[in-house]
Protein backbone atom coordinates (compact mmCIF):
# COMPACT_ATOMS: atom_id res chain seq x y z
CA UNK A 1 0.00 0.00 0.00
CA UNK A 2 1.74 3.21 -1.08
CA UNK A 3 1.64 6.41 0.90
CA UNK A 4 0.10 8.34 -2.02
CA UNK A 5 -3.06 6.27 -1.85
CA UNK A 6 -6.23 7.95 -0.64
CA UNK A 7 -8.88 5.98 1.15
CA UNK A 8 -12.65 6.18 1.01
CA UNK A 9 -15.68 4.16 2.11
CA UNK A 10 -16.32 1.58 -0.59
CA UNK A 11 -19.96 2.43 -1.28
CA UNK A 12 -23.40 3.51 -0.10
CA UNK A 13 -24.16 0.05 1.28
CA UNK A 14 -21.74 0.63 4.14
CA UNK A 15 -23.36 2.38 7.13
CA UNK A 16 -21.71 3.27 10.40
CA UNK A 17 -22.28 4.96 13.73
CA UNK A 18 -19.61 6.02 16.19
CA UNK A 19 -20.29 5.41 19.85
CA UNK A 20 -17.80 6.52 22.50
CA UNK A 21 -16.29 3.10 23.01
CA UNK A 22 -16.94 1.45 19.66
CA UNK A 23 -17.64 2.10 16.00
CA UNK A 24 -20.38 -0.12 14.55
CA UNK A 25 -20.14 -0.66 10.79
CA UNK A 26 -22.68 -2.63 8.74
CA UNK A 27 -22.33 -3.87 5.16
CA UNK A 28 -25.89 -4.01 3.84
CA UNK A 29 -24.80 -5.99 0.79
CA UNK A 30 -22.91 -8.84 2.43
CA UNK A 31 -24.78 -9.11 5.74
CA UNK A 32 -21.55 -8.73 7.72
CA UNK A 33 -21.19 -6.22 10.49
CA UNK A 34 -18.18 -5.03 12.47
CA UNK A 35 -17.09 -3.50 15.75
CA UNK A 36 -13.99 -1.31 15.75
CA UNK A 37 -12.14 -0.24 18.88
CA UNK A 38 -11.79 3.55 19.41
CA UNK A 39 -8.52 3.82 17.45
CA UNK A 40 -10.14 1.81 14.65
CA UNK A 41 -13.05 4.25 14.81
CA UNK A 42 -10.67 7.21 14.43
CA UNK A 43 -9.15 5.57 11.36
CA UNK A 44 -12.65 5.02 9.93
CA UNK A 45 -13.40 8.72 10.42
CA UNK A 46 -10.26 9.48 8.39
CA UNK A 47 -11.31 7.03 5.67
CA UNK A 48 -14.69 8.70 5.50
CA UNK A 49 -12.93 12.04 5.11
CA UNK A 50 -10.88 10.70 2.19
CA UNK A 51 -7.44 10.85 3.85
CA UNK A 52 -4.15 9.53 2.57
CA UNK A 53 -2.12 7.20 4.78
CA UNK A 54 0.25 10.06 5.58
CA UNK A 55 -2.57 12.40 6.62
CA UNK A 56 -4.22 9.64 8.58
CA UNK A 57 -1.08 8.85 10.59
CA UNK A 58 -0.49 12.56 11.18
CA UNK A 59 -4.01 12.91 12.51
CA UNK A 60 -3.63 9.94 14.83
CA UNK A 61 -0.28 11.15 16.21
CA UNK A 62 -1.91 14.46 17.07
CA UNK A 63 -4.86 12.80 18.78
CA UNK A 64 -3.18 9.96 20.65
CA UNK A 65 -0.62 9.73 23.42
CA UNK A 66 1.91 7.08 24.40
CA UNK A 67 4.48 5.09 22.46
CA UNK A 68 3.56 5.33 18.80
CA UNK A 69 6.56 3.63 17.20
CA UNK A 70 4.31 0.91 15.80
CA UNK A 71 1.56 3.24 14.66
CA UNK A 72 2.13 3.27 10.91
CA UNK A 73 2.48 -0.52 10.43
CA UNK A 74 -0.58 -1.05 12.63
CA UNK A 75 -2.58 1.43 10.57
CA UNK A 76 -1.43 -0.22 7.33
CA UNK A 77 -2.49 -3.64 8.63
CA UNK A 78 -5.87 -2.27 9.68
CA UNK A 79 -6.44 -0.60 6.31
CA UNK A 80 -5.50 -3.86 4.58
CA UNK A 81 -8.09 -5.63 6.71
CA UNK A 82 -10.73 -3.02 5.82
CA UNK A 83 -9.82 -3.40 2.18
CA UNK A 84 -10.04 -7.20 2.34
CA UNK A 85 -13.52 -6.83 3.80
CA UNK A 86 -14.48 -4.52 0.91
CA UNK A 87 -15.22 -1.73 3.36
CA UNK A 88 -12.75 0.74 1.87
CA UNK A 89 -11.26 1.43 -1.52
CA UNK A 90 -8.15 3.26 -2.52
CA UNK A 91 -7.52 5.81 -5.20
CA UNK A 92 -4.62 7.89 -6.41
CA UNK A 93 -6.43 11.18 -5.77
CA UNK A 94 -8.68 12.41 -2.96
CA UNK A 95 -12.24 11.07 -3.44
CA UNK A 96 -13.80 14.48 -2.85
CA UNK A 97 -12.91 17.99 -1.77
CA UNK A 98 -11.76 17.28 1.72
CA UNK A 99 -8.88 18.31 3.85
CA UNK A 100 -9.33 15.36 6.15
CA UNK A 101 -11.00 15.16 9.54
CA UNK A 102 -11.17 18.29 11.64
CA UNK A 103 -7.95 18.68 13.54
CA UNK A 104 -8.53 19.59 17.17
CA UNK A 105 -5.53 20.08 19.42
CA UNK A 106 -6.78 18.74 22.72
CA UNK A 107 -5.52 18.51 26.24
CA UNK A 108 -3.22 15.49 26.57
CA UNK A 109 -5.30 14.32 29.52
CA UNK A 110 -8.31 13.89 27.26
CA UNK A 111 -6.44 11.97 24.59
CA UNK A 112 -6.56 8.23 24.05
CA UNK A 113 -3.48 6.12 24.55
CA UNK A 114 -2.33 4.46 21.36
CA UNK A 115 -3.34 0.82 21.03
CA UNK A 116 -3.41 -1.13 17.80
CA UNK A 117 -6.68 -0.64 15.89
CA UNK A 118 -8.87 -3.73 16.04
CA UNK A 119 -11.82 -5.00 14.08
CA UNK A 120 -14.27 -7.69 15.17
CA UNK A 121 -16.35 -9.25 12.40
CA UNK A 122 -19.82 -10.76 12.82
CA UNK A 123 -21.42 -13.02 10.21
CA UNK A 124 -24.27 -14.49 12.24
CA UNK A 125 -26.98 -12.65 10.31
CA UNK A 126 -25.81 -13.23 6.77
CA UNK A 127 -28.51 -15.84 6.20
CA UNK A 128 -31.14 -13.08 6.47
CA UNK A 129 -29.91 -11.77 3.12
CA UNK A 130 -29.84 -15.08 1.26
CA UNK A 131 -32.15 -15.24 -1.72
CA UNK A 132 -34.56 -18.16 -1.82
CA UNK A 133 -33.47 -20.29 -4.79
CA UNK A 134 -36.45 -22.63 -4.45
CA UNK A 135 -39.18 -21.35 -6.72
CA UNK A 136 -41.11 -22.10 -9.86
CA UNK A 137 -42.06 -19.57 -12.53
CA UNK A 138 -45.72 -19.42 -13.56
CA UNK A 139 -47.04 -18.94 -17.09
CA UNK A 140 -46.98 -15.14 -16.81
CA UNK A 141 -43.37 -15.10 -15.65
CA UNK A 142 -43.77 -14.62 -11.88
CA UNK A 143 -41.64 -16.83 -9.64
CA UNK A 144 -43.51 -18.33 -6.73
CA UNK A 145 -42.21 -20.26 -3.75
CA UNK A 146 -42.21 -24.02 -3.49
CA UNK A 147 -41.67 -23.80 0.25
CA UNK A 148 -38.51 -22.62 1.86
CA UNK A 149 -37.01 -21.16 4.97
CA UNK A 150 -38.56 -18.20 6.66
CA UNK A 151 -36.37 -15.20 5.84
CA UNK A 152 -37.73 -13.45 8.97
CA UNK A 153 -36.03 -15.44 11.68
CA UNK B 1 -38.66 -14.50 -15.24
CA UNK B 2 -39.43 -13.52 -18.81
CA UNK B 3 -38.33 -10.16 -20.11
CA UNK B 4 -41.29 -8.35 -21.53
CA UNK B 5 -41.34 -6.37 -24.72
CA UNK B 6 -42.79 -3.35 -22.94
CA UNK B 7 -40.31 -1.10 -21.26
CA UNK B 8 -42.38 0.13 -18.34
CA UNK B 9 -41.12 2.82 -16.03
CA UNK B 10 -41.75 2.08 -12.33
CA UNK B 11 -44.67 4.55 -12.29
CA UNK B 12 -46.19 3.09 -15.44
CA UNK B 13 -46.04 -0.41 -14.02
CA UNK B 14 -47.65 0.82 -10.81
CA UNK B 15 -50.53 2.40 -12.75
CA UNK B 16 -50.91 -0.82 -14.70
CA UNK B 17 -51.25 -2.74 -11.44
CA UNK B 18 -53.90 -0.33 -10.16
CA UNK B 19 -55.98 -1.27 -13.22
CA UNK B 20 -55.34 -4.96 -12.55
CA UNK B 21 -56.66 -4.46 -9.01
CA UNK B 22 -59.80 -2.76 -10.36
CA UNK B 23 -60.27 -5.76 -12.65
CA UNK B 24 -59.87 -8.15 -9.70
CA UNK B 25 -62.57 -6.28 -7.74
CA UNK B 26 -64.92 -6.44 -10.72
CA UNK B 27 -64.34 -10.19 -11.06
CA UNK B 28 -65.12 -10.98 -7.41
CA UNK B 29 -67.90 -8.39 -7.28
CA UNK B 30 -66.85 -6.74 -4.05
CA UNK B 31 -64.21 -4.66 -2.33
CA UNK B 32 -63.55 -4.91 1.40
CA UNK B 33 -62.17 -1.76 2.98
CA UNK B 34 -60.89 -1.12 6.50
CA UNK B 35 -59.14 1.85 8.10
CA UNK B 36 -56.27 1.74 10.57
CA UNK B 37 -54.29 4.31 12.49
CA UNK B 38 -50.61 3.49 12.64
CA UNK B 39 -48.48 6.05 14.48
CA UNK B 40 -50.94 8.82 13.69
CA UNK B 41 -51.15 7.95 9.98
CA UNK B 42 -54.50 6.88 8.55
CA UNK B 43 -54.14 3.80 6.36
CA UNK B 44 -56.95 2.46 4.19
CA UNK B 45 -56.56 -1.22 3.27
CA UNK B 46 -58.68 -2.34 0.31
CA UNK B 47 -59.13 -5.98 -0.66
CA UNK B 48 -60.52 -7.60 -3.80
CA UNK B 49 -62.55 -10.28 -2.03
CA UNK B 50 -62.05 -11.98 1.29
CA UNK B 51 -59.16 -14.34 0.66
CA UNK B 52 -56.30 -11.99 1.47
CA UNK B 53 -58.35 -9.93 3.94
CA UNK B 54 -58.66 -13.01 6.16
CA UNK B 55 -54.88 -13.42 6.15
CA UNK B 56 -53.79 -9.81 6.54
CA UNK B 57 -56.32 -8.11 8.83
CA UNK B 58 -56.01 -10.11 12.09
CA UNK B 59 -52.45 -8.91 12.85
CA UNK B 60 -53.58 -5.26 12.54
CA UNK B 61 -56.96 -5.63 14.25
CA UNK B 62 -55.97 -3.68 17.40
CA UNK B 63 -55.22 -0.59 15.28
CA UNK B 64 -58.48 -0.67 13.31
CA UNK B 65 -60.81 2.34 13.47
CA UNK B 66 -64.26 3.08 12.08
CA UNK B 67 -64.20 4.11 8.44
CA UNK B 68 -63.00 7.70 8.32
CA UNK B 69 -64.69 10.24 6.00
CA UNK B 70 -61.30 11.73 5.14
CA UNK B 71 -58.62 11.01 2.61
CA UNK B 72 -56.22 8.38 4.05
CA UNK B 73 -52.51 9.13 4.22
CA UNK B 74 -51.84 5.81 2.53
CA UNK B 75 -54.22 3.55 0.64
CA UNK B 76 -53.10 -0.03 -0.12
CA UNK B 77 -54.79 -2.39 -2.59
CA UNK B 78 -54.59 -6.17 -1.94
CA UNK B 79 -55.45 -9.00 -4.29
CA UNK B 80 -54.36 -12.43 -5.38
CA UNK B 81 -54.78 -14.00 -8.79
CA UNK B 82 -56.06 -17.45 -7.81
CA UNK B 83 -59.10 -16.42 -5.75
CA UNK B 84 -60.05 -13.47 -7.98
CA UNK B 85 -59.27 -15.09 -11.32
CA UNK B 86 -57.52 -11.90 -12.36
CA UNK B 87 -54.26 -12.61 -14.21
CA UNK B 88 -51.15 -10.50 -13.63
CA UNK B 89 -49.21 -8.86 -16.45
CA UNK B 90 -45.70 -10.29 -16.77
CA UNK B 91 -43.08 -8.64 -14.56
CA UNK B 92 -41.21 -5.98 -16.53
CA UNK B 93 -37.89 -6.88 -14.87
CA UNK B 94 -35.62 -9.90 -15.10
CA UNK B 95 -35.23 -12.52 -12.39
CA UNK B 96 -31.67 -11.39 -11.72
CA UNK B 97 -33.03 -7.92 -10.91
CA UNK B 98 -34.65 -9.38 -7.75
CA UNK B 99 -31.89 -8.92 -5.18
CA UNK B 100 -31.39 -9.07 -1.42
CA UNK B 101 -34.20 -7.93 0.88
CA UNK B 102 -36.69 -8.22 -1.98
CA UNK B 103 -35.47 -5.10 -3.75
CA UNK B 104 -36.06 -4.98 -7.51
CA UNK B 105 -33.20 -3.30 -9.34
CA UNK B 106 -34.30 -0.52 -11.65
CA UNK B 107 -37.78 -0.24 -10.12
CA UNK B 108 -36.98 1.96 -7.16
CA UNK B 109 -36.74 5.72 -7.49
CA UNK B 110 -37.65 8.79 -5.46
CA UNK B 111 -41.33 8.20 -6.09
CA UNK B 112 -41.86 4.46 -6.58
CA UNK B 113 -40.60 1.65 -4.35
CA UNK B 114 -40.77 -1.97 -5.49
CA UNK B 115 -40.04 -5.28 -3.77
CA UNK B 116 -40.66 -8.83 -4.88
CA UNK B 117 -39.98 -11.48 -2.26
CA UNK B 118 -38.88 -14.77 -3.75
CA UNK B 119 -39.42 -16.53 -0.41
CA UNK B 120 -43.12 -15.68 -0.22
CA UNK B 121 -44.00 -14.65 -3.79
CA UNK B 122 -45.34 -11.32 -2.52
CA UNK B 123 -45.10 -8.16 -4.63
CA UNK B 124 -45.20 -4.77 -2.89
CA UNK B 125 -45.12 -1.39 -4.60
CA UNK B 126 -45.50 2.08 -3.13
CA UNK B 127 -46.19 5.37 -4.87
CA UNK B 128 -44.96 7.79 -2.22
CA UNK B 129 -46.18 10.83 -4.08
CA UNK B 130 -49.76 9.61 -4.40
CA UNK B 131 -49.89 7.78 -1.05
CA UNK B 132 -50.84 4.50 -2.71
CA UNK B 133 -49.53 0.97 -2.40
CA UNK B 134 -50.20 -2.48 -3.82
CA UNK B 135 -49.83 -5.96 -2.36
CA UNK B 136 -50.17 -8.95 -4.66
CA UNK B 137 -49.53 -12.65 -4.27
CA UNK B 138 -50.38 -15.39 -6.73
CA UNK B 139 -52.45 -17.47 -4.28
CA UNK B 140 -53.73 -16.10 -0.96
CA UNK B 141 -54.29 -19.63 0.31
CA UNK B 142 -50.55 -20.28 0.33
CA UNK B 143 -49.52 -16.98 1.92
CA UNK B 144 -46.53 -17.61 4.18
CA UNK B 145 -47.17 -17.63 7.93
CA UNK B 146 -44.74 -14.74 8.47
CA UNK B 147 -46.70 -12.56 6.02
CA UNK B 148 -49.84 -13.11 8.13
CA UNK B 149 -48.00 -12.45 11.39
CA UNK B 150 -46.22 -9.30 10.21
CA UNK B 151 -47.85 -8.09 7.01
CA UNK B 152 -46.78 -5.01 4.99
CA UNK B 153 -43.27 -4.75 6.45
CA UNK B 154 -41.79 -3.31 3.27
CA UNK B 155 -44.68 -0.91 2.63
CA UNK B 156 -44.68 0.35 6.23
CA UNK B 157 -40.91 0.73 6.25
CA UNK B 158 -40.90 2.71 3.01
CA UNK B 159 -43.76 4.89 4.20
CA UNK B 160 -42.35 5.76 7.60
CA UNK B 161 -38.71 6.13 6.60
CA UNK B 162 -39.35 9.67 5.39
CA UNK B 163 -40.81 10.62 8.79
CA UNK B 164 -37.70 10.08 10.95
CA UNK B 165 -39.28 6.82 12.07
CA UNK B 166 -37.89 3.33 11.63
CA UNK B 167 -39.31 -0.16 11.71
CA UNK B 168 -37.17 -2.36 13.91
CA UNK B 169 -36.87 -6.05 14.60
CA UNK B 170 -37.75 -5.83 18.28
CA UNK B 171 -40.42 -6.59 20.86
CA UNK B 172 -41.89 -4.00 23.22
CA UNK B 173 -43.73 -4.18 26.56
CA UNK B 174 -44.57 -1.53 29.12
CA UNK B 175 -47.08 0.86 30.62
CA UNK B 176 -48.74 3.90 29.06
CA UNK B 177 -46.16 6.11 30.79
CA UNK B 178 -43.15 4.08 29.71
CA UNK B 179 -41.84 0.74 28.54
CA UNK B 180 -38.87 -1.15 27.15
CA UNK B 181 -37.69 -2.35 23.78
CA UNK B 182 -36.44 -5.95 23.60
CA UNK B 183 -33.77 -6.39 20.93
CA UNK B 184 -31.76 -9.25 19.54
CA UNK B 185 -31.75 -11.75 16.73
CA UNK B 186 -34.34 -14.50 16.33
CA UNK B 187 -34.26 -17.02 19.17
CA UNK B 188 -32.73 -14.61 21.68
CA UNK B 189 -35.84 -14.60 23.88
CA UNK B 190 -37.71 -11.50 22.70
CA UNK B 191 -41.01 -13.28 22.05
CA UNK B 192 -40.85 -15.40 25.18
CA UNK B 193 -40.19 -12.32 27.31
CA UNK B 194 -42.96 -10.29 25.66
CA UNK B 195 -45.46 -13.13 26.04
CA UNK B 196 -44.46 -13.74 29.65
CA UNK B 197 -45.54 -10.16 30.36
CA UNK B 198 -49.13 -11.03 29.44
CA UNK B 199 -49.44 -12.61 32.88
CA UNK B 200 -48.59 -9.27 34.51
CA UNK B 201 -50.00 -5.73 34.31
CA UNK B 202 -47.54 -4.88 31.52
CA UNK B 203 -49.00 -4.09 28.10
CA UNK B 204 -47.91 -5.66 24.82
CA UNK B 205 -46.87 -3.61 21.78
CA UNK B 206 -45.31 -6.40 19.72
CA UNK B 207 -43.02 -9.40 19.83
CA UNK B 208 -41.13 -9.12 16.56
CA UNK B 209 -41.47 -5.79 14.74
CA UNK B 210 -42.27 -2.31 16.05
CA UNK B 211 -42.01 1.26 14.82
CA UNK B 212 -39.52 3.58 16.52
CA UNK B 213 -39.43 7.33 16.71
CA UNK B 214 -36.91 9.44 18.59
CA UNK B 215 -38.39 12.96 18.35
CA UNK B 216 -39.74 14.62 20.45
CA UNK B 217 -39.00 11.70 22.76
CA UNK B 218 -38.11 8.03 22.28
CA UNK B 219 -41.37 6.25 21.56
CA UNK B 220 -42.38 2.84 20.22
CA UNK B 221 -45.53 2.29 18.17
CA UNK B 222 -47.23 -1.09 17.97
CA UNK B 223 -47.70 -2.57 14.50
CA UNK B 224 -48.98 -6.11 15.06
CA UNK B 225 -50.89 -7.97 17.75
CA UNK B 226 -49.53 -11.29 16.52
CA UNK B 227 -47.31 -13.46 18.67
CA UNK B 228 -44.92 -16.15 17.59
CA UNK B 229 -43.17 -18.87 19.52
CA UNK B 230 -41.02 -21.81 18.61
CA UNK B 231 -43.19 -24.91 19.11
CA UNK B 232 -40.71 -26.31 21.67
CA UNK B 233 -41.35 -23.26 23.85
CA UNK B 234 -45.03 -24.23 24.04
CA UNK B 235 -43.92 -27.25 26.03
CA UNK B 236 -41.34 -25.38 28.08
CA UNK B 237 -43.82 -22.69 29.09
CA UNK B 238 -47.30 -24.23 29.47
CA UNK B 239 -48.69 -20.91 30.67
CA UNK B 240 -47.95 -19.47 27.21
CA UNK B 241 -49.23 -22.59 25.51
CA UNK B 242 -52.85 -21.77 26.31
CA UNK B 243 -52.61 -18.71 24.05
CA UNK B 244 -51.83 -20.95 21.12
CA UNK B 245 -54.82 -23.26 21.62
CA UNK B 246 -57.17 -21.00 19.62
CA UNK B 247 -58.65 -22.37 16.40
CA UNK B 248 -57.08 -19.46 14.50
CA UNK B 249 -53.57 -20.30 15.71
CA UNK B 250 -51.19 -21.63 13.10
CA UNK B 251 -48.50 -24.05 14.17
CA UNK B 252 -45.87 -24.47 11.47
CA UNK B 253 -42.17 -23.71 11.74
CA UNK B 254 -43.38 -21.19 14.34
CA UNK B 255 -46.62 -21.09 16.30
CA UNK B 256 -48.62 -17.94 15.45
CA UNK B 257 -51.56 -16.45 17.34
CA UNK B 258 -53.41 -13.12 17.31
CA UNK B 259 -53.69 -11.67 20.79
CA UNK B 260 -56.66 -9.39 20.06
CA UNK B 261 -58.80 -12.53 20.13
CA UNK B 262 -57.82 -13.57 23.64
CA UNK B 263 -56.26 -10.68 25.56
CA UNK B 264 -57.40 -7.46 23.82
CA UNK B 265 -57.02 -5.45 27.04
CA UNK B 266 -53.30 -6.28 27.08
CA UNK B 267 -52.64 -4.57 23.76
CA UNK B 268 -51.42 -1.00 23.40
CA UNK B 269 -50.75 1.25 20.43
CA UNK B 270 -47.46 2.35 21.97
CA UNK B 271 -45.61 4.11 24.80
CA UNK B 272 -42.52 6.22 25.54
CA UNK B 273 -39.34 4.17 25.74
CA UNK B 274 -37.33 4.13 28.97
CA UNK B 275 -34.82 1.37 28.23
CA UNK B 276 -33.50 -1.14 25.75
CA UNK B 277 -33.08 -4.75 26.93
CA UNK B 278 -31.06 -7.43 25.19
CA UNK B 279 -32.39 -10.81 26.42
CA UNK B 280 -29.99 -13.69 26.94
CA UNK B 281 -31.10 -17.19 27.91
CA UNK B 282 -29.03 -18.26 30.92
CA UNK B 283 -30.61 -21.48 32.16
CA UNK B 284 -30.50 -20.01 35.68
CA UNK B 285 -33.68 -19.63 37.72
CA UNK B 286 -33.34 -15.94 38.53
CA UNK B 287 -33.48 -12.99 36.17
CA UNK B 288 -31.00 -10.12 36.39
CA UNK B 289 -30.06 -6.93 34.57
CA UNK B 290 -26.54 -5.85 33.56
CA UNK B 291 -25.76 -2.50 31.96
CA UNK B 292 -24.36 -2.72 28.43
CA UNK B 293 -22.97 -0.06 26.12
CA UNK B 294 -25.03 1.60 23.41
CA UNK B 295 -22.73 0.00 20.84
CA UNK B 296 -23.47 -3.52 22.07
CA UNK B 297 -27.21 -2.78 21.93
CA UNK B 298 -26.73 -1.32 18.44
CA UNK B 299 -25.14 -4.57 17.26
CA UNK B 300 -28.16 -6.45 18.60
CA UNK B 301 -30.75 -4.10 17.11
CA UNK B 302 -29.47 -2.68 13.85
CA UNK B 303 -28.19 -5.58 11.73
CA UNK B 304 -31.21 -7.81 12.26
CA UNK B 305 -33.49 -4.87 11.45
CA UNK B 306 -31.57 -3.60 8.44
CA UNK B 307 -31.03 -7.01 6.84
CA UNK B 308 -34.73 -7.92 7.02
CA UNK B 309 -36.33 -4.66 5.97
CA UNK B 310 -36.43 -3.65 2.34
CA UNK B 311 -35.13 -0.12 1.89
CA UNK B 312 -33.63 0.28 5.36
CA UNK B 313 -30.28 2.08 5.28
CA UNK B 314 -28.45 5.15 6.51
CA UNK B 315 -31.49 7.00 7.83
CA UNK B 316 -32.83 4.04 9.77
CA UNK B 317 -29.39 3.28 11.17
CA UNK B 318 -29.14 6.86 12.41
CA UNK B 319 -32.60 6.70 14.05
CA UNK B 320 -31.60 3.56 15.94
CA UNK B 321 -28.29 5.08 17.05
CA UNK B 322 -30.05 8.23 18.24
CA UNK B 323 -32.42 6.14 20.35
CA UNK B 324 -29.63 4.12 21.92
CA UNK B 325 -27.69 7.27 22.84
CA UNK B 326 -30.73 8.63 24.67
CA UNK B 327 -31.86 5.75 26.88
CA UNK B 328 -30.08 3.16 29.04
CA UNK B 329 -29.31 -0.30 27.64
CA UNK B 330 -29.15 -3.54 29.59
CA UNK B 331 -28.58 -7.22 29.09
CA UNK B 332 -31.60 -9.08 30.45
CA UNK B 333 -30.29 -12.36 31.83
CA UNK B 334 -33.43 -14.44 31.46
CA UNK B 335 -34.31 -16.78 34.29
CA UNK B 336 -36.37 -19.91 33.84
CA UNK B 337 -38.98 -18.51 36.24
CA UNK B 338 -41.06 -16.30 33.93
CA UNK B 339 -42.54 -14.38 36.88
CA UNK B 340 -39.00 -13.29 37.71
CA UNK B 341 -38.61 -11.95 34.17
CA UNK B 342 -41.68 -9.74 34.41
CA UNK B 343 -40.74 -8.69 37.95
CA UNK B 344 -37.34 -7.45 36.70
CA UNK B 345 -38.98 -5.41 33.94
CA UNK B 346 -41.61 -3.96 36.28
CA UNK B 347 -38.95 -3.08 38.85
CA UNK B 348 -36.86 -1.28 36.22
CA UNK B 349 -39.85 0.70 34.95
CA UNK B 350 -40.91 1.56 38.47
CA UNK B 351 -37.42 2.94 39.19
CA UNK B 352 -37.60 5.03 36.01
CA UNK B 353 -40.76 6.71 37.29
CA UNK B 354 -39.10 7.98 40.47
Amino acid sequence: MSTENYFSVSGPNIVHENFDDEMVVVNLETGCYYAFNPVGGMIWDCVEAGCSLEALCCFLRARLVGDMTGLEPAVRDFLDELSNEDLVRTGSSPPHDSEGPAFVEGDAKGKLSFVAPELEKFTDMQDLLLLDPIHEVDESGWPHPMGGDNPHK
Amino acid sequence: MKQTSTDNTPAEFFWQLENVYTGACQKVGRQIEHDFYVAGNLFSLKFAGESLARQILPALHHLQVAKEPVQPDLSIAFWDSVSTGQPMPPPPWRLEDCVERGEVRGYNDDRIRTAYFLGSGVLNMLDRQMGKGVFWVRDAATLAIWESGAPLLALLNWWFSGQQRQLVHAAAVGYPEGGILLVGKGGSGKSTTALACLDSDLLYAGDDYCLLEVEPEPFVHSLYNSAKLNPDNLERFPALGRLFALPSARIEEKALVFLHEQVPDKLTSGFPLKGVFLPRVTGLVDTSLEPISSAVAMRALAPSSLFQLCGAGHEGFAVMAKLLRQIPCYQLNLGTDLHGVTAAIRRFLSEQQR
